[in-house]
């Protein structure tokens, strides 16, 4: 901790001379937001070793911008799951996460750098070890899989530029290997991985299109000797996403798909049988959303609907996944900045003629102060 | 912060991470403060405008200190009171004397000096912004712009015109991404005049309208068809019509098409001799003198085309119909024929609107009430004895307000950075909130989509297989 307050401190000497452009009359924009929900998986998937699950989340940020080429992003988190076949939910209470932006060049060169670090997870007992690998490994439902967030670092680098009236943004970021000591007695060292992403996005014909690729590549996982244990196959995703204006309002589609090779087999595994295939068991996805945006009421309150079509497919033991995803959205606009948004979902799938079926919701409230009035020129008059 | 695991030892992981973690962190605000420098000290040196008074100038000098606050790499300072009788001798042949003065002196060391120099041109106003940079050898910045002459009644818009103009030649940075493209003029509006806010775009023969800009038709001999993507609008001469930007999209959570049909003046004899023999259209000035504009429309009106007020769209045949405009609502008086009417700001589909009937709509609910018969006697007459006075409004008063000032965005990266980077960042579990406003529904972005649980790369957060 003596680093830490050792290392903060100089940063924030180094950021002082600049940290007095407020005394102008200047103030600096920031946006601060606060997210609380859940969602309640109400019948399992008939595969899923329990009856049913739920997760719930409180997410908090703030993001300022001291310069006009510096972001910094500041968040705490609680989450907690109940997997499928968990005895017990698993917590993460405290889940801090920071990063700051750089614009190097003007409009053209951007880096980035963050960090992850959850504090006082809790454990996941020996017990539940099926179940956490069926929840990870295998097809889940519950909207956020991310329960696990080992302490993690991440720093990427993006380039954007136009081709007129194309917009490219080509961008990699790289994760740092980390280590996982929350479940009993089977510490290990998830890998590296290396992220790829170009998006072109260009208006035609009055809509806006885009196309991304992402490309994600994986180092060895390690045991706690650090030993190789696993390995992840390529990771290739694309996407194609439309939107445009029609005369009720704003319409926006998208279409998905993601594919996987075939994982390198383990060499120690945890209390659960063997892959028994030799087939990829990794899931492939193909995926369709449709959203409409409709204009603002006199109240200033949005709407918009989002219904997304998925299909799972695993290889391995050929099962299949669908699942229908409906979204319902109402965003206002609080004193003409701020916004207030709720966010309903609802899913039901099915697989093997069997249904399941889950519901969730969540509020979020972001605050946004501007640091200019953008209705009045600056805030304050100039010296 | 440590995080030990169950067997006791201490993670060699955290110790590691630390020194990456300090390392990135201080190279990446080393290299922004490196970059910035912080902000540049920036003041309005001189102000030269011939025909007006000093109290002019320094409104002038005001408007383009406020204007050039907005620019966060800046740091404005009211320099005149600072510097007094040194700064109008800094552009002189030999600068030298005062620029040295000047930088010893003053307690902020001024690095910019901004000079507004305006002269007449024709009807209008030529002002050139100049831009000096002090004490780096950087080669000045000089932009010259041509303004309209009732510019000077307002200044903040004037002062606001001209360092976007001067901000523009100094980045050189085109605007790209998911702007609407420019309406295209079937017919060419001949004469006409394409401006931005207070500042002369293009005179003469226009053949395209962009977004952000304010089109002034002059007496032309006929109406105009401008297309877009969807719609088809009809401009009438002597009319004064904005396309707002997509900025305004976001400002003003309405949609693409909120245009203003102003000042409609003398567009009706023009329609009723040349272009559209059946339709009768006149203008009337209020009791009160404010904005409005009447007409009628007739059954030379084609089905694709749509009369836009501020508040509606309208479609059609209709064959008497009185259209007003006034304090942002717009009133729909049909005697005879049908027409379909699209309240601009709500989410309901066009309404129909039945001969004999009044439709109100500030641009949401469209309210219908009966136009009784004497009522619509009364506007059959006053359609039938038009008269076409002029509006006798200045250009000036309608001019786009301050809403429809590009400058008057937050100075953050660009969204679609932050989008990327965002995505980037949702590996380790963050929801960055962009800054800026809320695009809900604007046409400059991709709507927040969500484009499916295993977007996320983090192979812990959605893994495959994972652990030993």
């Amino acid at each position: 901790m003596k680093q830490v307050a050792i290392y903060a401190a100089l940063i924030m000497s180094a950021l002082s001379p600049a940290g007095a452009e407020g005394e102008d009359g200047y103030s600096i924009p920031w946006v601060a937001r606060l997210e609380y929900g859940g969602f309640d998986l109400l019948q399992a998937p008939p595969d899923a070793p329990g009856e049913d699950g739920y997760q719930w989340q409180l997410r908090h940020g703030v993001t300022i911008q001291p310069w006009r080429i510096i972001l910094f992003h500041a968040g705490w988190d609680y989450r907690e799951t109940l997997a499928p076949g968990f005895t017990r939910p698993y917590r993460e209470p405290f889940n801090l996460q920071a990063s700051a932006t750089v614009e190097v060049l003007p409009d053209f060169v951007y880096a980035w750098f963050g960090m992850g670090w959850p504090m006082r997870q809790s454990t996941i007992p020996p017990s539940d070890s099926s179940a956490w690998d069926g929840f990870l490994s295998e097809h889940s439902t519950l909207p956020d899989a991310g329960i696990l967030n080992p302490a993690s670092i991440q720093g990427g680098g993006l380039v954007r530029f136009g081709l007129d009236p194309a917009l490219v943004l080509a961008g990699m970021s790289y994760q740092l290997p980390s280590d996982y000591a929350q479940f009993e007695g089977r510490r290990f060292r998830p890998p590296w991985l290396l992220r790829m992403k170009l998006e072109i996005q260009w208006p035609w014909s009055g809509s806006g299109q885009s196309v991304e690729g992402i490309a994600t590549l994986y180092g060895y996982e390690l045991t706690r000797e650090k030993h190789e244990a696993h390995r992840e196959a390529p990771w290739l995703q694309f996407r194609y996403s439309a939107t445009g204006l029609g005369e009720g309002g704003l319409w926006a589609a998208t279409i998905g798909i993601s594919g996987k090779w075939k994982d390198e087999n383990r060499e120690v595994l945890l209390d659960i049988p063997p892959p028994t295939s030799e087939d990829n068991g990794n899931l492939q996805r193909f995926y369709f959303e449709a959203a409409r945006f409709l204009k603002s009421s006199p109240w200033s309150i949005h709407f918009a609907v989002a219904n997304r079509i998925e299909a799972q497919w695993r290889p391995s033991d050929g099962r299949v996944y669908l699942e229908n995803t409906l979204s319902f959205r109402n965003l206002w606009r609080v004193f003409q900045t701020h916004g207030l948004e709720l966010h309903w979902r609802g899913l039901i799938g099915e697989t093997e003629g069997r249904p399941y079926f889950g519901a969730g919701v969540s509020g979020v409230f972001t605050f946004r102060h501007l640091g200019q009035n953008m209705f009045s020129g600056p805030s304050e008059s100039q010296p | 912060m440590s995080q030990n695991s169950p067997d006791g030892d201490r993670s060699p992981f955290l110790f590691s991470s630390y020194r990456v973690l300090i390392a990135c962190f201080l190279f990446l605000i080393s290299t922004g403060i490196r970059i910035t420098s912080a902000k540049i000290p920036t003041a309005v040196w001189h102000v030269e405008f011939p025909g007006q008074d000093t109290l002019f100038r320094e409104g002038l000098a005001q408007a383009l200190s406020q204007a050039l606050a907005e620019d966060t790499t800046l740091k404005v300072y009211d320099a005149r009171r600072l510097g007094g009788g040194l700064l109008d001798s800094l552009f002189d042949q030999n600068p030298e004397p005062a620029r040295s003065k000047l930088a010893s002196s003053l307690p902020p060391k001024m690095e910019l000096a901004i000079r507004v120099d305006c002269r007449t041109a024709e009807a209008n106003i030529a002002c050139g912004v100049e831009g000096r940079y002090l004490l780096q050898d950087i080669p000045s910045v000089r932009d010259t712009g041509i303004y309209l002459a009732d510019a000077v009644v307002k200044p903040h818009l004037l002062g606001a015109c001209m360092v976007r103009r001067w901000r523009e030649a100094r980045d050189g940075v085109k605007r790209t991404g998911l702007m609407p493209g420019p309406l295209v003029l079937k017919t060419p509006a001949m004469p006409g005049r394409l401006l931005r806010d207070v500042e002369i775009l293009r005179e003469g023969e226009i053949k395209a309208f962009p977004p952000g800009t304010t089109l002034e038709t002059g007496d032309m001999p006929y109406p105009v068809v401008a297309s877009g993507s969807r719609l088809e609008y009809v401009l009438y001469p002597n009319g004064i019509y904005t396309y707002p930007l997509a900025e305004v999209m976001q400002l003003e959570k309405g949609s693409l098409g909120v245009w203003q049909l102003r000042d409609t003046s003398s567009l009706i004899s023009k329609l009723q001799r040349v272009a559209l023999p059946d339709t009768s259209t006149k203008s009337t000035k209020m009791a009160d003198g404010k904005e409005s504009a009447v007409g009628a429309l007739g059954p030379g009106l084609q089905d694709s085309s749509v009369l836009l007020t501020p508040a509606c769209a309208i479609r059609g045949r209709p064959e008497a119909l009185r259209v007003s405009h006034m304090r942002g609502e717009t009133r729909l008086e049909l005697v005879q024929g049908g027409i379909s009417v699209l309240p601009l700001l709500s989410s309901q589909p066009a309404v129909l609107l039945p001969e004999l009937n009044v439709g109100k709509t500030h641009g949401y609910e469209l309210e219908i009430e009966k136009l009784g018969e004497a009522k619509a006697e009364a506007v059959s007459r006053d359609l039938a004895k038009w008269v076409g006075p002029k509006g006798g409004l200045s250009l000036s008063q309608l001019l786009p307000g301050i809403l429809f000032s590009s400058q008057n965005t937050l100075p953050a990266l660009r969204p679609e950075v932050q989008d990327f980077i965002g995505g980037e960042l949702s590996n380790l579990g963050m929801r960055p909130a962009k800054l800026g406003l809320d695009d809900w529904n604007a046409a400059g972005s991709l709507p927040p989509l969500t484009p499916g649980k295993n977007e996320a790369g983090c192979y812990l957060c959605r893994p495959n297989h994972v652990g030993p």
